[in-house]
């Protein structure tokens, strides 16, 4: 009796366990959060959507001697969650340059088989104690409330630090308090960093990027609680909206920009500062210089011994970072958008940046503002700021960090100049993903840096038609797509875990996104939903569900098959045409006598047909549309175009019939490589050899000869 | 073209924080023809690896300048940092490079078309970058091997024909 139940039993264990649905157009419910009242499964934000609430006082004082900050902030956090908090949680992300920080603990390597002093310093500085250990991290002065017995303590652990409340902060109440602190400077060519400063040696000057330079509120919602994921200086930044009022001390030569309103501008700024300032703001067609670069170079000749403090107010927004130097030129122009206020696009960079940066980097912030808005929003702020800083691309709210020089004679290459636009777009453009649609960075790289690169290959080819863009166009994702799948993580991999960061959060989601537009979807359907998620989520917190929900949503197209297998697995396309049948009229002869006069009108006897029976089989795993380009034996062609539902009953291999009316000579499938087939050399019929890379060039050196020459005579 | 500041590139290769710019992969190709010829295309982000050269050697090209020194430069660094076994005759053919930043470097070569098994060595940028990953398909037929070589894994024994 037992035997029979085991057997009975374990039956029932292998039915259920063959019968587990493994179709790739299976929902994505197993995936995504069950929608509730903060999220509905439209993907919009719920009836009982919340968010909290950061404002922040500072005072900060950049002193040039020492290279140090030191700070001042009162922060108002205001509950707007149903639930009463217990403790508030802070970032102290300066404290990963601490010493003893957990980055540096973690770091992995192995020795190098180099022997150079290069590899030592190396060697020695990453994985060693005591060689040049820079003295980073905030030195914490006071953490006090305001509001009277809030707390009476604090706990730092590593990046991130609690206020320890008396009692549970009540939904609707807010608390107020006090933090001071100071910290060095690091040094962005010596150690690396997101900010910090650049020395130039030759003059002794610097010219400081300043961010992540306060503690900050963590956020907390419905979907993580309070962030509990430490700063290890790859996963980004997760901050609450607020309103910031910043006063920035600063050497009086110095010129600042910030994030926000320049408030005292006739403290801070000459009278011939501020006419050029107005005609900036009336001037659309060119960059308008406030601090000419003769102006600038006569500047930082000398120092000052006083300082100047600088004030910006900024509303709604998630961050706050400033530059300061007394180096910077600085030019600005104003910008027309459709639906949106004007604004104002500016750059501030040295002499090194010139004369590049004059004739590009406003422009290239304008094109951004441009594009960007049409495919979201308008920009919501009053202006967009990009600054020269060596080596880096970073963003900040209303402004970015970004590199490109021209050499010491003031010439550059194409090479430099693209590198320069395409870094400025890229990071202008984070001034919609996450800054406005504010998705967590800490957990998701991909909905920042992918929906970005994105609409940054879009604002590429409207600056420049045929510009070189490096990511985007289906084929440019080949490469990675085809690698070794043991060292490719899903898109949905958190941020401090993804194998190959810039292909995976960067190129994969973005070519995802734009093939999605071009070959799955179509323009108009994409574009819509794409303006939709924005709208929605523009000042609010997104997750991945609500983006994914939202295009579904808006487009009528259900794309839980896209999503998985895009986003959730790191298949690759790779359909190939495994077989090809043909039958023409002369097939069915006996068949076709059978008919009589009124059967032969209906089928069009007099015409002739042709069929074709086509097997593609599916060995990559992503199941996609079959774009299929017959041509006819007289040279003519015509393209049928099949959606990715005709995978739905099989995945892994289906067949179709053609009925033509003009003889086929050849069958293409994908022609146009529009869906980032990874071997195109099973995507005809007959076969058809396509030239490697390698077989290209030879032709095309082959072809920079004459017969004679390549003869040898 | 001595490179002044070692220090200071080194550090800034090696910064782990990810913005614009993190690739850090490659694609080497290999080819391997019914009559004995091979192919070798190797696939570069052109920054990294003028970045990974200057810090090797000390010498500061640019992959898009054209002059024979530069040539010489990267046919001696490729070489150094890839080996197969039983290849014979390897001769640099030319280089392209993109404004996208890809680059890419031809090389020709025979092997005996009795061999079926290789041993491959790809070092190229790993001891550059350390999330450098070099993805490698060797072809002969219809037949593709793909090798993933990392800093922890340098060198595979490949049969193509199994």
């Amino acid at each position: 009796m037992n035997k029979l139940i085991v057997i009975l039993l374990s039956i029932l264990v292998f039915k259920v366990s063959g019968q587990e649905n493994v179709n790739k157009f299976r929902q994505l419910k197993d995936k995504l959060a069950t929608p509730n009242v903060y999220r509905t499964a439209s993907g919009a934000p719920g009836h009982q959507y919340y968010q909290q609430q950061a404002n922040y006082e500072i005072d900060v004082v950049l002193d040039d001697n020492r290279q140090k900050i030191t700070g001042k902030e009162v922060v108002t956090y205001i509950n707007n969650s149903p639930d009463p908090l217990e403790y508030l949680w802070l970032q102290l992300d300066q404290n990963v340059r601490a010493k003893g920080s957990d980055t540096k603990k973690v770091k992995t390597g192995q020795i190098s088989k180099n022997k150079d002093l290069n590899t030592l310093y190396y060697t020695l500085k990453t994985f060693g104690e005591g060689y040049y250990e820079f003295d980073g991290g905030f030195k914490l002065t006071k953490v006090k409330t305001i509001t009277p017995n809030a707390f009476d303590s604090f706990t730092v652990n590593k990046t991130m630090m609690r206020l320890n409340l008396n009692k549970p902060l009540a939904p609707g109440d807010s608390v107020k308090f006090r933090i001071e602190w100071y910290y060095n400077i690091n040094d962005r060519m010596e150690i690396g960093g997101r900010s910090g400063l650049e020395y130039f040696r030759e003059e002794d000057n610097y010219l400081y990027t300043i961010a992540q330079f306060y503690p900050r509120m963590c956020v907390y919602n419905d979907v993580e609680g309070w962030q509990n994921k430490q700063f290890l200086g790859r996963g980004e930044f997760a901050l609450p909206f607020g309103n910031f009022k910043v006063n920035i001390t600063a050497p009086s030569d110095h010129i600042v920009a910030a994030t926000g309103d320049l408030k005292n501008q006739k403290e801070v700024l000459t009278k011939t500062q501020i006419s050029r300032l107005e005609k900036a703001k009336k001037t659309y067609d060119n960059p308008v210089l406030i601090v000419t670069q003769k102006e600038a170079e006569e500047i930082e000749k000398t120092k000052a011994t006083t300082t100047k403090t600088w004030t910006f107010h900024a509303a709604n927004v998630r961050d706050f970072a400033f530059a300061s130097s007394r180096k910077f030129i600085w030019d600005a122009m104003a910008v027309k958008q459709d639906g949106g206020d004007d604004v104002m696009a500016m750059s501030y960079y040295p002499k090194e940046g010139n004369p590049l940066w004059e004739e590009h980097s406003t422009r290239a912030v304008a094109q951004t503002l441009r594009t960007y808005s049409k495919y979201t929003i308008p920009y919501p702020y009053p202006k967009a700021i990009s600054v020269n800083a060596k080596q880096i691309g970073m963003e900040y709210p209303m402004i970015c960090f970004n590199y490109g020089r021209c050499e010491n004679d003031g010439t550059y290459s194409d090479r430099v100049k693209y590198g320069m636009i395409t870094v400025v777009i890229h990071e202008v453009g984070h001034n919609y993903f996450p800054m406005i649609i504010n998705s967590d960075e800490r957990q998701w790289t991909w909905m920042d840096e992918g929906l970005n690169t994105y609409l940054q290959y879009l604002t590429e080819q409207e600056y420049q038609e045929d510009y070189p863009s490096r990511r985007g166009p289906a084929h440019k994702i080949v490469d990675y797509m085809k690698g070794d799948k043991k060292m490719i993580s899903p898109i949905m991999t958190n941020s401090e875990s993804i194998w190959q960061f810039g292909n995976n959060a960067y190129g994969k989601p973005a070519t995802a996104l734009n093939i999605l537009r071009e070959t799955v979807m179509g323009k108009e359907l994409f574009d819509y939903a794409f303006k939709k998620y924005a709208q929605r989520w523009a000042f609010k917190h997104p997750t991945p569900a609500d983006f994914f929900r939202t295009m579904e949503d808006a487009s009528g197209v259900d794309l839980d098959w896209y999503w998985r297998g895009w986003f959730y697995t790191n298949d690759h396309v790779d359909i190939a045409i495994k077989k090809v049948i043909e039958k023409d009229k002369k097939d069915y002869k006996k068949a076709l006598k059978e008919l009589n006069d009124v059967q032969k009108k209906a089928l069009k006897l007099d015409e002739d047909f042709f069929i074709y029976q086509i097997d593609f089989e599916n060995i990559g795993g992503l199941v996609m549309p079959l774009i299929v380009e017959f041509t006819y034996e007289d040279g003519t062609k015509k393209t049928h175009y099949i959606p990715a539902e005709i995978w739905k009953l099989t995945n892994d291999e289906v067949s179709k019939v053609f009925v033509e009316k003009k003889k086929v000579k050849s069958i293409a499938l994908d022609p146009y490589l529009e869906t980032a087939d990874t071997d195109i050399s099973n995507n005809y019929y007959p076969k058809k050899v396509v030239p490697t890379k390698i077989e290209a060039y030879k032709l095309k050196e082959a072809q920079k000869k004459s017969v004679l020459e390549r003869v040898g005579k | 073209m001595l490179l002044k500041n070692a220090y200071i590139l080194l550090v800034a290769a090696l910064s782990s924080f990810s913005l614009l710019h993190e690739y850090y992969v490659s694609i080497t190709t290999i080819q391997l023809h019914q009559n004995g010829a091979v192919d070798l295309t190797f696939k570069f982000v052109a920054h990294d690896l003028e970045k990974a050269i200057e810090l090797e050697t000390g010498v500061a090209i640019q992959v898009d300048e054209q002059d024979q020194l530069t040539d010489s430069i990267l046919e001696t660094y490729i070489k150094n940092h890839f080996e197969i076994s039983g290849l014979e005759e390897a001769n640099y053919l030319g280089r392209e490079f993109n404004l996208d930043e890809t680059f890419y470097v031809y090389f020709t070569a025979r092997y005996d078309t009795t061999l079926s098994k290789f041993n491959v060595r790809n070092t190229l940028l790993l001891q550059t970058f350390e999330a450098q990953e070099n993805i490698t398909h060797i072809n002969k037929g219809t037949t593709q091997k793909s090798l993933s070589f990392k800093r922890n894994l340098t060198n595979y024994t490949v049969n193509i024909n199994e």
